[in-house]
């Protein structure tokens, strides 16, 4: 047991979860994690401040900033749409090639016929220097003097 | 000293909030407006995760600031401000009913969750880790939950489901992908961290798709998975992040092919005046060029700062990114930068592969660890396309080096025969990316 083992907070959970040589909140040689802002200060008024609102909404239903921060995504235009389903394919196509190196699970499918039965064997045979240029240029990417 | 301009920022996250304070900063004579719709600035969200875990004790040590802070540096925060609508013509926005003149209009509008388009996804249970407060009642609201399911391995995914099964609930992770964070790590790196959220108490359930969620009295209580029901209390969904530009859109703003707007390297984007940053843009990848959107809070930042300067009128330019990452996953860590053999793959961009596994200090120094470092290059040159790292401790900085060196055009052979510290308690005599640069060497 280490120097720090003292400054181990009480209970179970943190010997369990991160033991004592892989502590986040104490590594060896590491500072304890600092305390919330000093009592009066701004950081800690907000802090406080903060804390007491929320508490006091829980189980509320009254519409709050971040309740539900999801959308159902847009109708894509084209460019997007043809991203999406390019890029899904061949996800999926590289999972099940590489998945052997995990556990074998094949991803759960969901591109079209089209693109895992056409457009993926299809760029497969496109020469690289090819698929580089209609990479880039698909993109759509404009305005970057900075390339490697 | 600049002109008297009226500079606003739509937005109070890390982009936003860096943004205003450039501007303020390059032009101390503006006038800059910062306008959020949420009730707090100037604290750590994603530090949510881990006061959610309860290893940091209190909510409030994720603050940095007070609002005060930005009105003593003449910055003018609005917050609990809500812009609906923005006239590029006479150059307003309407906030809250007012209507603010700009000169530069700074758009940090950030993301919203992908929100899946299945039958239930309206029931009480179903919830989304964003902004501080509500991760205060879902603090709250955890007390009572005994199941848990997370939606998606993303690197939320991943913290949450740490998170809550260090909290003792039973949690289980559902994913469509063959393995942990496949859209950026390769299955060999996520293996090892899989196991070790298993042994936590994590069940994982890859290859699965959600084909509804169940409930009863408009309160969840399982996802209907293709392999039948997972009971739950509480469902997390950690999916995409969409970025959102229905303001932007509104005034004609283009988007690229993630949906992001696109910007240049000033990140001014298609009107005049207008600059945007953060979750809300898409920006290039350095090797490929391809568009890439939703990156890290660090890149946010960076992008806020430089749309900042640039506002203020400034000459700040923005790079292409090679984007470190790293993160915890359970009581490991994995991280890497720009392409993995899967994204590689996937891609179709050829590459050689350098292996190595080595440790994090020396061998007989207490709390070593083992680390597995991938280095990914591009045949012929053995220029650095790309690094994939797992292990106990030390990632963080070799995916910060091999993001920059990849940028600088650094090859296996310069890393290879790099220069490294070596002291016991700290480091290895033997460079774990030198060791993978090497076997990488032999393939070339």
């Amino acid at each position: 047991m280490g120097e720090h083992a003292e400054q181990q907070p009480d209970g179970p959970l943190y010997a369990e979860y991160f033991g004592f040589d892989k502590v986040a909140l104490f590594a060896a040689g590491g500072m304890p994690a600092a305390p919330p802002a000093p009592e009066g200060s701004n950081a800690r008024r907000a802090g406080d401040t903060a804390v007491a609102d929320a508490l006091s909404k829980v189980g509320s239903t009254e519409a709050r900033p971040g309740l539900r921060p999801a959308v159902l995504p847009a109708k894509p235009n084209l460019k997007e749409a043809m991203r999406r389903q390019a890029e899904r394919a061949q996800m999926e196509a590289s999972q099940r090639r590489h998945t052997g190196a995990s556990r074998g699970i094949a991803p759960h499918s969901k591109a079209g016929w089209f693109w895992r039965a056409v457009f993926v064997p299809f760029y497969k045979l496109v020469p690289w220097g090819l698929r580089k240029t209609l990479m880039r240029s698909a993109s759509g990417v404009k305005g970057w003097s900075t390339k490697r | 000293m600049g002109q008297a301009e009226n500079i606003c920022v739509i937005g109070g996250g890390a982009a936003g909030i860096s943004a205003a304070s450039m501007a303020k900063r390059t032009n101390p004579n503006a006038n800059v407006i910062i306008c959020t719709e949420f009730e707090d600035v100037a604290y750590s969200p994603c530090g949510i995760p881990y006061v959610l875990a309860g290893e940091i004790p209190e909510f409030q040590r994720l603050f940095l600031a007070g609002p005060e802070n930005y009105i003593e540096s003449g910055v003018d925060l609005r917050r609990e401000t809500k812009v609906t609508a923005i006239d590029a013509t006479n150059r307003t926005m309407t906030a809250n009913g007012d209507v603010l003149p700009w000169d530069k209009l700074i758009i940090c509008s950030g993301f919203n969750y992908e929100l899946p388009n299945l039958p239930g996804n309206d029931l009480d249970g179903i919830t989304f880790v964003k902004n501080i407060r509500r991760g205060i009642e879902l603090n709250e609201r955890l007390k009572s939950v005994k199941k848990a399911v997370i939606l998606d391995s993303t690197p939320l995914g991943v913290e949450m489901l740490g998170a809550l099964a260090h909290r003792g609930i039973e949690t289980h992770l559902v994913d469509e992908s063959a393995w942990l964070m496949s859209q950026v790590t390769d299955p060999d790196i996520a293996e090892p961290v899989q196991k070790n959220l298993e042994s936590l108490g994590c069940h994982l359930h890859f290859g699965q798709t959600v084909k509804g969620f169940v409930g009863s009295a408009g309160k969840l209580t399982g996802i209907d998975t293709a392999n039948g029901v997972v009971d739950a209390d509480l469902c997390i969904v950690a999916s995409h992040k969409l970025p959102e530009t229905n303001l932007g859109r509104s005034i004609g703003l283009a988007t690229g092919s993630t949906g992001g707007f696109a910007v240049n390297e000033r990140m001014e984007t298609s009107v005049s005046g207008v600059f945007a940053a953060g979750d809300c843009v898409e920006v290039p990848q350095g090797y490929s060029g391809v568009a890439v959107q939703g990156l890290t809070g660090a890149h946010a930042m960076q992008q806020g700062r430089v749309a900042g300067a640039n506002a203020g009128g400034g000459t700040r330019v923005y790079n292409p990114v090679f984007i470190p990452w790293g993160m915890i996953g359970g009581q490991l860590q994995m991280g890497g930068a720009s392409f993995g053999e899967h994204l590689c793959t996937a891609a179709g961009i050829p590459y050689v592969l350098g292996k190595g596994n080595g440790i994090s200090r020396a061998r007989y120094y207490p709390g070593v660890q083992m680390m597995m470092v991938k280095l990914l290059a591009e045949p012929g040159t053995g220029k650095l396309i790309g690094a994939q790292l797992v292990g106990g401790e030390g990632i963080k900085e070799r995916a910060d080096f091999l993001a920059f060196a990849m940028k600088k055009g650094s090859t296996l052979e310069e890393i290879a025969w790099m220069e490294n510290v070596y002291s016991p308690p700290i480091g290895a005599l033997y460079e774990p990316m030198s060791t993978a640069a090497q076997a990488g060497l032999a393939q070339l």
